[in-house]
């Protein structure tokens, strides 16, 4: 939260160069406050003296949902990045409260799917005592900060988010005047030419941008958005000087306080009042009020700023020289390696090094879902190999983020043990899946149970990057929590009369060419929806002109026609 | 001669399900008043009188403080005793979901049936504070 001074201390577990936002003593005390309020709240409600009516908005302050089976406690983890210190305390979370396992989720948080009432004060204690809260991560309020899980080592980036999603975590946490917005509001920053965190589905997309001067600047997007009404952010400003980036989101969030719609839930996003009153219209009262507090309101001091950005100098990399030939080797022997280093890797900004994906998505796997003991197992391959740092990806996935291409091979044999080193990183069975009618009170149907027989279904690796580059997204109901709408294949759960069934929209992308995919036809039956992506990927497979050709440019080339035809044998 | 609306029947059996408020786990209502974890204990109504008891006696320990969101839901019976029709309470029936994940480790007040000894029950529930019956879902679209 934001305050005067912050101590600039590294946390004692990552080695001396890695350097993160420290909490102070400002911070720890506010959250010691929270907890003991927290349990005061619950008590009370065991004691009669507050209704579930009255409790369960503070609750929610806290994460806390009443789910299916049991309470589910949502974890923010800012800009999905994360520290071994800090996963080994999810592990000990989920062994000791928990049923030893967690999901991590679409907006770079990580949630519990069994947490007892009474232990909820003692898992924020826990998590306390590395930094990490549940505060705003649920209720009409700004949301965890989202951004590129490569941030600040990424070699397609212009510069390093993670600074700014900082300013704005500190901006935005506990910020009075937004804490009781028409609606939730999430805000994503990227900085990379590749968009890694679908910004602009977000209320607020930040894309850093050069200006013809080569300064930094913002490219500013509001209204986007899934849900019900999938919407693309729209471009409000094109550049904007980074000092003025807290008093512009100021003057974007009060305008959308005070015009965005109360009268009906589903009607109260940004997304709604920016295409209710017209983008035109509403970034004039954006800028009208931007001019207002522009000089006067608040911007971040620079010595602030400064203090900051210091946080996040990337540590000294190691120059040497690595062993080209005996990788080679490696790659040549050792079935699955091959494709790992081709899926899982990205390039790193320094020589040597490289960004590994570890797929939560093994075969027969349940999306986004990891045990205790495999978290601890990151843990110890982060400290070992990525200078303690880990990353959660919005497609439910984790990042090592500096790990040494030396280094490589015995990291893949290591996470193959423990059944984290499937090499299918943005192929079709990296799929991303909501808890659906398994878990949510809010479902229609089951989202898992079809991402597994997908996954059954596709199970060979030379198939599968034949296949490509491709995105495959399961929500169990119209919230969209998985994406669906803006996967290149989409299934969205329904109640079909008390049964559960799945409608297919092809053509989405959650990238810089972002488009919200088409319903292709009726939907299908859990028993027939394995066939009926099986029968897309051959229509691609049979269509495309090469295999240069991705399939979502097949479907933008071809539409809907040949894959109608093939589904519903209609001409 | 006032008038009497003729008690409407319904179209399947119903059981009343709610959440413990501490632990949060699923239970159902036994015919004494009690919450069971198993299904199998659960009181049936067969039309909407028995099912407005049903929740008055849910109501006694939403009141007390023992569980949280009583709801009515279509069962059918099975051997005599109540069986959830719907997928949504097929899964809440089994208290885990449809796939297990591997790394699950269970623990004995999580599987275990047990019965609930009623906190401190008065038995005197009051019509005005009856649960909401047949709340398709609780849902916290938040
Ligand atoms: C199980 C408890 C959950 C509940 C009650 C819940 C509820 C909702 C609701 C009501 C919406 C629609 C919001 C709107 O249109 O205004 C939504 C959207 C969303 N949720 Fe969830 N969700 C849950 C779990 C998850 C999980 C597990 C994920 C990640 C896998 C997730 C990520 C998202 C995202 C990314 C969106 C769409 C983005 C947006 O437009 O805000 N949620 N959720
Ligand atoms: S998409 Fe629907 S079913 Fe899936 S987690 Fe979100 S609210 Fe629940």
């Amino acid at each position: 939260m934001y305050k005067e001074n912050f101590s600039p201390l590294a946390p004692a577990s990552a080695p001396q160069d890695v350097k993160m936002y420290k909490y102070d003593q400002f911070d720890d005390e506010f959250i010691t406050q929270r907890i003991e309020q927290l349990r005061s709240q619950i008590s009370r409600r065991l004691a009669g003296e507050l209704t579930e009516d009255e409790f369960k908005p503070l609750r929610l302050q806290n994460g806390v949902y009443l789910q299916l089976h049991a309470y589910m406690l949502r974890l923010a983890i800012p800009y999905g990045q994360l520290n071994s210190t800090q996963m080994r305390t999810l592990a000990h979370i989920a062994r000791k409260y928990d049923k030893g396992f967690g999901h991590f989720t679409t907006r770079q948080n990580i949630q519990y799917n069994w947490p007892a009432l009474s232990d909820i004060p003692e898992i924020l204690e826990d998590l306390q005592k590395v930094e990490m809260h549940a505060i705003q991560t649920s209720g009409n309020c700004i949301r965890n900060t989202t951004s590129d899980p490569f941030a600040g080592v990424a070699a397609d980036e212009l510069t390093d988010p993670r600074p700014w999603c900082e300013i704005i975590r500190q901006w935005s946490t506990l910020h009075p005047e937004f804490a009781f917005l028409p609606r939730k509001f999430k805000i994503a920053v990227n900085a990379a030419e590749d968009d890694r965190a679908a910004i602009l589905y977000h209320d607020v997309a930040l894309q850093i941008v050069k200006n013809d001067a080569g300064e930094i600047g913002f490219k500013v997007y509001v209204g986007g958005g899934q849900g019900r009404t999938p919407v693309i952010a729209k471009l409000v400003r094109e550049f904007l000087e980074p000092q003025y980036l807290l008093s512009y989101l100021d003057a974007i969030l009060r305008t959308y306080n005070m015009i965005g719609r109360r009268d009906n839930m589903y009607k109260a996003r940004i997304k709604i009042t920016v295409n209710e009153t017209g983008v035109k219209e509403f970034t004039r009262l954006v800028e009208l009020e931007w001019q207002r507090i522009k000089d006067t309101g608040f911007n971040l001091p620079d010595d602030q700023k400064q203090t900051i950005f210091e946080h996040f100098i990337l540590p000294k990399f190691e120059s040497y020289q690595y062993d080209d030939a005996k990788f080679e080797t490696n790659i040549a022997d050792n079935n699955g390696f091959d494709y790992f280093v081709k899926n899982n890797t990205f390039g790193h900004k320094a020589d040597g090094y490289t960004i590994v994906s570890i797929s939560l998505k093994p075969h027969g796997g349940i999306p986004g879902d990891i045990s205790a003991d495999q978290m601890d197992l990151v843990a110890q391959l982060a400290d070992d190999y990525s200078l303690s740092e880990i990353r959660a990806t919005h497609r439910q996935n984790l990042v090592l983020p500096h790990v040494k291409l030396d280094d490589l091979f015995t990291l893949w044999q290591k996470l193959s043990k423990a059944n984290l080193a499937a090499g299918n990183i943005g192929l079709l069975t990296d799929i991303i899946a909501c808890p659906g009618l398994d878990y949510c009170a809010l479902a229609n149907a089951r989202s898992i149970p079809i991402a597994q027989m997908i996954a059954e279904h596709f199970d060979d690796l030379k198939k599968l990057n034949d296949l490509g580059d491709i995105t495959l997204n399961i929500s169990g109901c119209i919230n969209a929590c998985a994406h669906h709408h803006v996967a290149n294949i989409g299934i969205l759960g329904v109640d079909k009369k008390g049964e559960e069934s799945y409608q297919v929209t092809l053509g989405g992308s959650s990238r810089k060419d972002a488009d919200i995919g088409n319903i292709i036809g009726r939907g299908f039956s859990g028993d027939e929806i394995v066939g009926a992506i099986d029968t897309i990927t051959k229509v691609y497979l049979a269509g495309r002109k090469n295999q240069a050709e991705n399939f979502l440019a097949y479907y933008r080339r071809a539409g809907q026609t040949p894959f109608k035809e093939a589904l519903y044998n209609v001409t | 001669m006032a008038h009497v609306k003729p008690i409407k029947p319904l179209k399947t059996p119903v059981s009343v399900t709610a959440n413990l408020l501490l632990k949060g786990l699923t239970v159902y209502l036994a015919p004494d008043g009690t919450w069971s974890a198993n299904i199998a204990d659960a009181a049936i109504a067969e039309d909407l009188a028995q099912e407005a008891v049903l929740l008055a006696l849910a109501n006694v320990t939403v009141k007390t403080q023992y569980v949280v969101g009583a709801y009515s839901f279509a069962v059918e019976l099975v051997n005599g005793k109540a069986t959830p029709i719907g997928m949504r309470e097929i899964i809440r029936a089994k208290r885990l979901p449809t796939i297990v994940p591997d790394g699950l480790t269970p623990k004995p007040e999580w599987e275990n049936q047990f019965t609930a000894a009623n906190a401190d029950s008065d038995n005197s529930a009051s019509s005005d504070n009856v649960a909401k019956s047949n709340e398709s879902k609780r849902s916290e679209n938040v």
